[in-house]
């Protein structure tokens, strides 16, 4: 039998109070008790109204204090206010489950423990990316990689894909203690020259940041991959890079499926 | 305490109607709206920084946004 006490991770979308599903703010209303982590005035000022009763996790955040910790804080205060039998709501901005790490620790960890722990889905910064690119990440496929990891770790990328690199405006920087994107410059030049393994210096590429204030437009950025060092960024930048051409089809494995590239062609004409 | 321009900015993402009555008309939408004469000024001269900075909105802190870290 489930203990007492339960978890439900709502995302607050990107465009705040725009973005939230029917059933997320029926979630924030209905709670014992909101913990938010949430970046700006707005958000939280419209989070208060579905519920007062609201706790600001980005109090969590320190000058020089690593983000895991942080992460483990906030995964701990929705442990402790659950075992309290709470019936706790979560809400993280964008997607919740999305590049975020606390709310799926706590989730695990509430689950081990035997409690209802559970996420529902918002809209993240990578849907709006879809939307106002007009880009399908169905049509070429689409690789979406934290850009320190990239870098990081020895990893490929598909150049026929769609690429999207987040967290740009921190690139290169293993402290995960900065509380500002102002120095990103040497980690963007290193990107720079590793995509330039893959792409053309004059592929376009585009910095992408979502508008969360509808009063202003989204910034969409065109630039060649050969500017990109120079570029401004900020913590909501992300780096979208279209597919460098399309991919020549696989023969072999065309042979021995029994088809010819006349196959294909055909199959895709609507001049039939 | 609420801020009436935060109200506003909140308004603008999740009514299409009043976005689109905004966009036609920014100055009478903002004084329908009741906001002040500095407000309305804030809005007409598209001044982003201000308005971010009413919104606690600044996009070059990591507070609240950098949510994820490297490791895979
Ligand atoms: C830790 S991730 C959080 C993503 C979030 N959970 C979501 O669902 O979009 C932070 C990164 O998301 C991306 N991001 C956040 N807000 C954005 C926006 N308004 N426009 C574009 N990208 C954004 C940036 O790459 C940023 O560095």
């Amino acid at each position: 039998m489930n203990k007492q006490g339960s978890l439900t991770v709502v995302g607050t979308g990107i465009k705040i109070a725009g973005d939230m599903t029917l059933n997320t703010q029926a979630q924030i209303k209905q709670a014992d008790i909101v913990f938010t982590v949430v970046p700006d005035k707005v958000s939280k000022q419209w989070l208060a109204k579905l519920n007062p009763n609201t706790v600001d996790m980005t109090e969590f955040y320190g000058s020089n204090k690593s983000r895991l910790i942080t992460y483990n804080e906030m995964a701990n205060a929705l442990v402790e206010s659950v075992k309290q039998g709470n019936n706790v709501c979560a809400a993280f901005y964008g997607h919740p489950g999305v590049f975020a790490y606390a709310s799926h620790l706590a989730i695990r960890q509430l689950k081990a423990l035997g409690y209802r722990a559970k996420m529902q889905p918002g809209i993240s910064a990578e849907d709006w990316l879809v939307a106002d690119l007009g880009i399908d990440p169905g049509k070429s496929g689409c690789i979406s990689i934290e850009a320190t990891q990239f870098l990081f770790y020895q990893r490929t990328i598909d150049p026929y894909s769609l690429l999207v690199l987040w967290q740009i405006g921190l690139v290169g920087d293993h402290t995960l203690a900065l509380d500002k994107t102002d120095n990103y410059q040497r980690g963007l030049k290193v990107l720079s020259n590793e995509l330039l393994k893959y792409y053309p210096s004059d592929h376009q590429v585009i910095i992408y940041e979502a508008a969360t204030l509808a009063l202003f437009p989204p910034r969409i950025e065109h630039i060649a991959l050969a500017q990109l060092p120079q570029a401004k960024l900020t913590a909501i930048s992300t780096l979208a890079i279209p597919p460098y051409q399309e991919a020549p089809l696989d023969l072999a494995v065309l042979k021995q499926l029994g088809l010819t590239p006349e196959d294909i062609d055909n199959a895709l004409s609507i001049d039939k | 305490m609420t801020d009436l321009l935060v109200e506003y900015v909140l308004e603008l993402n999740s009514n299409p109607e009043a976005l689109a009555a905004h966009e036609a008309n920014p100055e009478q939408a903002a004084r329908d709206f009741g906001l002040d004469e500095a407000d309305i000024q804030l809005i007409l001269d598209q001044d982003v920084a201000e308005i971010q900075k009413r919104c606690d909105s600044s996009p070059i802190d990591t507070k609240g946004t950098m949510i994820m870290f490297f490791k895979p």
